[in-house]
């Protein structure tokens, strides 16, 4: 019996020596990669501005060697600096003005509803140029915001309770948490942004479709997953169009494990003619406030 | 339409024979009293031919000349010829036992008679269909050493496969869930053992397997694209029998024997896979098998009546736990299929014979996971937690047959029939607890009843020897939760002989699907779901049409066809880029509704007798598809379009004793959606980036042409007094080349590139099979 196990050990030993140097040699191909195009993103501040950032499609390749480059380099390479980017709205036109790589910001924004905000951007760089189209959706302000605390034995668990009144039209909803860590130093929390971490609690995009309340009133909680007492948190609530609810919804389902086995291939929509990204004009509610 | 086509079959019918005909009528069966399907029946002086039906019967009418000649024959058996003189009476009763022909190989070369079914294929009304013998699949190298009917299958022409080692088939245009694949009459819904590689199919248990990809006969239905039916081994019921053999990844055992003499007899075949097991013994956890059984018993009371009872059970298991000082993590699943089949075969006279069936199938599979220890939800928590989720999916189908056989004249040779399966779907049962219980709720599983039912007759009709008509209908219908769908589904077959060793033919048929299995675009996994169609999903449709031309060249005991096809599908199923199939039960939120179209031209030159057997296939064709919600609306190329594939089968017999067989293919690129670039994208508060991936269109993408031989020697020992050995030593990918399935970009020294990937590379293998 020895005899016998020790020759199946030789064998399975052989195989798993030999299988390993028989893998083939991968075959080189060459994709027909796009030329680079403009990419848009947009997000206003309630009173204050708006926010447009220009950049540029890349090769996969070099998002590859990128993930190598912690000095931004990069990132720094794709953004658009020399962009003539205007906004119309209610017959009035406004020039966005550049206030650091590849953003752009106009501080003259209406946010009265339904109004329709077309942007146009001229790369004066490249000549290429883009036009997008958004509509301001009525802001849905949130009714109130507490943080519920469950003390067990050994755990204290933090929940997130919100409310807010859903307007009888189709609505589609931005849920995000962001969560500032008192145990970390500002500059910390900030270079999170090209490290890939996320100082998100959760997000979620929903349908009011999905809302099983009778009235409109809407009551929502949320299980806060590693705050502690003194954290910072930030609830931004924003009811947007549906096209970029189909846009952050593309998104949420190119995440996750299944995606990742199939390798399915997910195209985000774009309302940005003639460029890639998405120009939105949703006027969201943020509320900060402090662990207790 | 539907009148003219009645009309056809009512004048066709009341055409009555001359009084002068005769019939013989009786079974065919191979030395150990095993029924044989698909031998030729043939009268030489007049012509006349028939096939054994699926259950080994046969019945001949014809207009005697001055002596009766009759000949039986089968690839692999030596041919049986029959004399009778006058005077002939009205009916003659004959059983026929064939003998395998490797004793007599020699002498059939030597002498180079012509084996009939050179001649049958071409005067056959059938077209767009193969047959595969058991000897031709255990002979052929595959993967691993281990011999697979659907491997081999996916060697024929039309057939493509899907990624490299799967048993995925995808015949001329369609999906893998649009092949019926029955396993004494019973459906398989999952053929793969380890996640696709190897089928369930134990060659050892299989007596053959008919192939259909057009041209489709009114007995079969409920499938678009083609009918992969498998027939196992009665079991003898004269003498005991034991096969079996050793191989890598597994081993098999099959016995064989009466239980009383010539009255009733059982086969039993077992094989599991123990690579667990030698990993174990150097301590590499390998926590996978797989096992299937198949078990037979037949029962012959009598001449006229034979019952045949057919088991099949297997499953897929994995179990792996590890323990450690802080967590505790395991991890299962338990997959299979469970067929069983009651028939009852019945001579009512020499024109008239029987079938029927009680059929019961259940594919079902577990998932379960278990962890404890620190919360991986929320890593702060001091409080230790216990988390477990269990998944339970199943289908269950209960379901009834009866076919009718009727030689009604020298001219007319019909079958007709009906069905009727009830399928009871439960998909999702989820169980879960602890953390994970606050993303994915506990819920009971949906449960989903529907019922197929159909009604065919079908009639091949040779009102001259030079042309003959196979027409037939079928009536399917489908009742579901809110919905009732019926369908008339016409086929239509044409045999036009231009000599006695070539025709013509062409046919027409629609098929209509009422199930599709929910999967994602690009992979299979053995947790794909089969759900019915409902009220908002109606059923898919598909109208092919056919045309071949058919030459056997006896000299050469060898066949040569070229068939031309053009296939439309209607209302198929694709799912919207990035669909959450798993677990979600609103699913046809995620479904968008499309049609396709397919047409190419296949060849195949195929011989079938002597020491040197083999073919070769080609298939050029094209798979399109059209759906208002993909690809901007736009048609594109299906996942398996494959413009050119080629594949060469030889088998060649060096000596009594040593044989060689080697396949090679080679076929167009596998398609995939490019990636053409990237782009940075704020996430929703600009407090974050992320870069997503910018596709090209669907499935533009050809990669690299696949090319491999693979090789197999098969030396066998000498007998001893019963006891027969072989070895199989052969290779998989022996010239190590890459079978591109994806692209990954790497690093290398000149910076990022995009390579294609394969998957298998040599694989050598070595089996030892022995019979007694």
């Amino acid at each position: 019996m020895n005899g016998i196990r020790f020759f199946i050990g030789v064998l399975v030993l052989c195989v798993a020596a030999v299988m390993p140097s028989c893998n083939p040699a991968p075959l080189e191909v060459n994709l027909q990669e796009e030329a680079p195009k403009l990419v848009v993103s947009s997000q206003i501040i309630p009173g204050d501005f708006m926010l447009v950032t220009l950049s540029r499609t890349f090769s996969p390749l070099k998002g590859e060697e990128q993930k190598d480059d912690t000095s931004n380099a990069f990132l720094q390479s794709v953004l658009v600096n020399r962009a003539r980017v205007t906004i119309e709205y209610n017959g009035t036109s406004d020039t966005l003005f550049r206030v650091t790589s590849g953003v752009y910001m106009s501080t003259q924004v209406l946010l009265n509803p339904y109004t329709e905000i077309r942007l146009n951007v001229y790369d004066s760089l490249n000549g290429d140029q883009v036009q997008a189209v958004s509509f301001i959706k009525p802001r849905v302000s949130l009714s109130s915001v507490n943080i519920d605390i469950e003390v067990r034995a050994s755990d204290t668990l933090y929940y997130l309770a919100y409310s807010f009144d859903d307007p009888s039209e189709d609505n589609w909803y931005l849920t995000s948490v962001l969560h500032i860590d008192s145990s970390r130093t500002l500059a910390q929390n900030n270079a999170d942004i090209f490290s890939g971490e996320s100082n998100y609690i959760f997000e979620k995009t929903e349908s009011d479709r999905s809302f099983e309340q009778v009235s409109s009133r809407v009551e929502k909680r949320e299980r806060l997953l590693g705050v502690k007492r003194g954290d910072t948190l930030a609830l931004v609530f924003s009811n947007i169009s549906f096209e970029y609810f189909d846009f952050l919804e593309a998104r949420n389902r190119s995440e996750g494990l299944i995606p990742i086995i199939t390798g399915e291939p997910i195209n985000y929509p774009t309302n940005v003619q003639g460029g890639y990204g998405f120009f939105n004009t949703h006027n969201p509610d943020i509320r900060f406030f402090l662990v207790p | 339409m539907i009148r003219a086509f009645f009309f056809i079959l009512i004048t066709g019918l009341l055409q009555i024979s001359a009084a002068q005909t005769i019939t013989i009528s009786g079974s065919v069966s191979n030395e150990l009293h095993e029924l044989s399907i698909g031998v030729v029946v043939r009268e030489i002086k007049t012509g006349k031919t028939v096939k054994t039906n699926d259950y080994g019967f046969y019945s001949l009418s014809f207009i005697p000349a001055d002596t009766i000649e009759l000949v039986f024959a089968q690839f692999g058996y030596q041919k049986v010829k029959k004399i009778f003189v006058p005077p002939f009476p009205a009916e003659i009763k004959l059983d026929i036992q064939l003998e395998e022909s490797a004793k007599l190989l020699k002498e059939v070369v030597v002498k180079g008679k012509r084996p009939v079914d050179v001649k049958e294929e071409v005067n056959s009304t059938q077209m767009s269909a193969v047959t595969i013998q058991a000897k031709e699949i255990k002979n052929i190298p595959v993967l691993g050493g281990e011999s697979d009917l659907i491997k081999v299958a996916q060697l024929m022409p039309g057939i493509a496969r899907g990624s490299e080692g799967s048993t995925g088939m995808y015949v001329r245009g369609g999906t893998d869930d649009q092949n019926l694949i029955l396993m004494d009459e019973a459906t398989v819904y999952n053929v793969g053992h380890l996640f696709g590689f190897f089928s369930l199919f134990n060659t050892d248990a299989v007596k053959n397997v008919k192939i259909i990809k057009g041209g489709f006969p009114a007995n079969y239905g409920g499938r678009l694209s083609s009918i992969v039916d498998v027939h196992t081994n009665d079991g003898s019921d004269s003498k005991y029998a034991v096969t079996g053999g050793v191989g890598l990844l597994s081993s098999r055992l099959t016995v064989e024997g009466p239980i009383k003499k010539e009255k009733l007899s059982f086969l039993i075949a077992g094989r599991r896979t123990y690579i667990d097991k030698v990993a174990g013994l150097v301590n590499i956890p390998l926590p996978y098998y797989f096992y299937d059984v198949n078990f037979k018993l037949k029962f012959s009371p009598n001449e006229r009546n034979k019952f045949y009872f057919s088991n099949y059970f297997g499953n897929d298991v994995m179990e792996f736990s590890d323990e450690r000082r802080s967590a505790a993590i395991g991890f299962g699943f338990r997959l299979g299929n469970i067929t069983n089949t009651l028939r009852w075969n019945h001579i009512y006279n020499s024109k008239l014979f029987s079938n029927i069936s009680f059929i019961s199938t259940r594919f079902s599979y577990d998932i379960n996971a278990e962890y404890s220890g620190r919360s991986f939800v929320d890593t702060s928590l001091n409080e230790l937690s216990k988390t477990s989720l269990f998944v339970r999916s199943k289908i269950n189908d209960l379901g009834i047959k009866a076919d009718w056989d009727y030689n009604l004249n020298k001219k007319h040779q019909m079958k007709f029939g009906w069905d009727f399966i009830h399928h009871n779907f439960r998909p999702n049962l989820v169980s879960t607890a602890g953390d994970i219980s606050e993303f994915i709720n506990s819920k009971d599983a949906l449960r989903l009843s529907t019922q197929e039912a159909s009604l065919y007759i079908n009639d091949v009709y040779e009102p001259k020897k030079i042309i003959a008509f196979d027409y037939g209908l079928r009536w399917s219908n489908a009742f579901v939760k809110g919905a009732y769908y019926s369908g008339l589904e016409p086929r239509f077959s044409i045999r036009y002989s231009l000599t006695p060793s070539s025709s013509f033919k062409a046919s027409y048929t629609r098929m209509r699907q009422y199930m599709h299995r929910v999967t994602s675009s690009s992979i299979s996994l053995p947790t794909d779901l089969w759900y019915p169609i409902s009220a908002n999903l109606k059923p898919q449709t598909a109208n092919q049409v056919a045309l071949g031309y058919y030459l056997g060249w006896d000299k050469f005991f060898t066949n040569f066809s070229v068939e031309l096809y053009y296939k439309e599908m209607t209302r198929l199923i694709e799912y919207r880029e990035g669909a959450r199939l798993f677990l979600n039960e609103s699913f046809e939120q995620e479904l968008v509704i499309g049609n396709g179209r397919s047409y190419g031209a296949e060849f195949l030159l195929r011989k079938k007798e002597g020491k040197f057997t083999g073919w070769i296939g080609y298939t050029l064709s094209w798979a399109k598809r059209q759906f208002d919600d993909l690809n901007k609306s736009m048609e594109y190329f299906a996942k398996y379009d494959r413009r050119h594939d080629i594949s060469l089968v030889a088998m060649y017999d060096i000596s009594k004793k040593v044989s060689v067989s080697g396949v090679w293919i080679i076929s167009s690129g596998s398609r995939i959606t490019p990636i053409k670039g990237s782009y940075f994208m704020p996430n929703t508060t600009f407090s974050g980036i992320e870069i997503i991936p910018l596709y090209g269109n669907r499935n533009a993408l050809v990669l690299q042409p696949v090319h491999r031989l693979d090789v197999n020697f098969i030396i066998k020992s000498i007998k001893v007094r019963k006891f027969q050995g072989e070895w199989h030593i052969g290779a998989y990918n022996f010239y190590n080349r890459a079978a591109p399935y994806r692209t990954n970009i790497v690093s290398t020294a000149s910076g990022y590139t995009y390579q294609q990937q394969g998957l298998f590379g040599f694989i050598p293998s070595i089996a030892y099979n022995f019979k007694f």
